[in-house]
């Protein structure tokens, strides 16, 4: 061995090697979503008397276009003495919002949301995970004048990995995703692997039921919540108690839908989603009589919307190298909490195009020297 | 439309990614680690692979048509230097997948390594048969 040692000194030279740094890559995001229109009708009122406002709003439509980001700012290794590894990430997220409302009654709103935010996760390579997200974001309607508001959501949780085919999780996170300023406790629990067929309940995010259909595509039939809480502008005299120029425009919608994500490679991912909005809430709240509010805003108008459809299409782009990840269940697990709680509190899902899913051992047909030259020496052809 | 591109797009990936899950799927089947062993071991192979991987990807930056002495010279430094890196990387790998699995399994690691080099060139071999 010393014979050895001295013909390949032991230089540093290993590390000067250039591998990727980070298991996440930087990864960009949009989906549109779109429901079609609906009468506010009476037989569908909920609460106080809507009467005088529902026959001015008339008629609801809703869509939506989301972008968002998220990168890795820092990324640690540590090995422990009995060869356990864990890690901790750092990843900086932003995302941006168009929610447009359409009423027959009133001018067109185009309400933007737009986040720069921060979560920290940390996986000890054993069976736990800890998770902390802050998402500070902004709040305007950018067809009218009205105010701007500063509002954040955040998540924080544990996660435990009992085994490849089972974790739960518990937490708290301050959420607007249903509608309304919403503390609620965070807890989910996963029967099967996530390179495989899995069954997620994550409350307040989602239940998801989520299959491989072939080596690029998964299924997933799912229910949700998808909802937010919006700045518009009061120029149409929604409200007209209180001198409000601004006023706050809160929706969600439990949707069940079926979800195709299409991973084309490591770097493309797409979807297309169609489903079924079961509940469908449209709220209104006064800026100024909830100004003092530190938990769920008072709404003025709460009105349930009948049932319908709804279309959500989108894709997710990962750029550059990344560590590879292959049976690596607890950083499978991490990147499923990541995608889980989403850049922006839009509860929209990137997917996990970034999990190999399950690979059966099959011999290759169709290889050619050239994609395996350096995997061979030329000893081993003797 | 989701289909449609299925087919311009290249499925599944590249095909080295393809042939990079092979080899694990391989491993994974020869080794038949524990939950345990699993946990370790993995985040420590990814990393040496990634390693393996970057060095040669850098090696193949070399020209391989040489004009000059010098650029001979080169390429047979880089090559010295990439076999260098390889043995570095290697014993300190060893060393720390020992921790992580019972040494049987490192020498069995060894044998399912070579044997899915082993299963490539059959593959080879018949593909040049035909």
């Amino acid at each position: 061995m010393m014979v050895t040692l001295t013909v390949f000194p032991q230089t540093d030279s290993t590390k000067k090697i250039k591998a990727p740094k980070h298991y996440f890559t930087p990864t960009i995001f949009s989906d549109y979503y779109v429901t079609p229109q609906k009468d506010l009708d009476e037989k569908y009122r909920k609460g106080t008397d809507n009467a005088a406002i529902r026959n001015h709003l008339k008629n609801y439509q809703y869509s939506q276009l989301v972008g968002g980001f998220y990168f890795p700012l820092i990324t640690k290794d540590y090995t422990h003495a009995n060869g356990r590894t864990s890690n901790f990430h750092l990843l900086g997220t932003g995302s941006y919002m168009m929610a447009m409302p359409r009423f027959g009654g009133t001018s067109n709103h185009n309400l933007l949301k737009a986040s720069i935010g921060i979560r920290g996760i940390y996986n000890s390579g054993k069976k736990g995970i800890w998770f902390v997200d802050a998402t500070p974001f902004m709040s305007t309607d950018l067809s009218a004048q009205s105010k701007t508001t500063y509002r954040w959501a955040s998540t924080v949780l544990y996660d435990h990995l009992v085994s490849n085919y089972f974790s739960f999780r518990v937490g708290f996170t301050r959420t607007f995703i249903l509608g309304n300023r919403k503390y609620l406790p965070y807890l989910g629990v996963r029967i099967g692997r996530l390179d495989k067929i899995y069954v997620s309940i994550q409350f307040p995010r989602n239940v998801t039921f989520s299959f491989p259909m072939g080596k690029n595509l998964r299924g997933s039939i799912y229910f949700k919540p998808m909802g937010g809480v919006f700045n518009m502008a009061n120029n149409d005299s929604i409200y007209t108690k209180t001198n409000d120029k601004t006023i706050l425009y809160g929706r969600y919608e439990l949707i069940t839908g079926f979800r195709l994500d299409a991973n084309f490679n490591k770097h493309i991912s797409i979807f297309a989603s169609a489903g079924f909005t079961g509940v469908k809430y449209l709220s209104f709240y006064s800026d100024t009589e909830n100004k003092n509010n530190t938990f769920d805003f008072k709404n003025f108008y709460n009105e349930k919307i009948s049932r319908g459809v709804f279309l959500n299409v989108g894709f997710t782009l990962r750029i550059g190298r990344a560590k590879s990840i292959y049976n690596n269940y607890n950083l499978y697990e991490t990147f499923n909490v990541n995608s889980t709680i989403d850049a922006g509190d839009n509860n929209t899902y990137t997917g996990d195009g970034n999990i190999p899913n399950a690979t059966k051992n099959k011999a290759k047909n169709n290889l050619k020297i050239k994609d395996v030259q350096d995997l061979i020496e030329a000893q081993d052809l003797y | 439309m989701l289909f449609a591109l299925l087919k311009v797009f290249p499925q599944g990936g590249t095909k080295r990614e393809k042939i990079e899950a092979l080899r694990v799927a391989f491993i994974t089947q020869k080794l038949n680690l524990t939950a345990d062993e699993s946990q370790k071991f993995w985040p420590v192979y990814n990393e040496y692979q990634d390693k393996i991987k970057a060095s040669r990807q850098e090696f193949k930056k070399q020209p391989t048509i040489f004009l000059t002495d010098k650029e001979a010279q080169d390429y047979l430094d880089a090559e010295l230097l990439l076999k260098q890196r390889e043995f570095s990387l290697y014993k300190e790998y060893y060393d720390k997948i020992k921790k992580t699995i019972p040494i049987i399994k490192v020498a069995e690691l060894r044998q399912a390594e070579e044997g899915f080099k082993k299963e490539l060139l059959k593959q080879l071999q018949g593909k040049s048969n035909d």
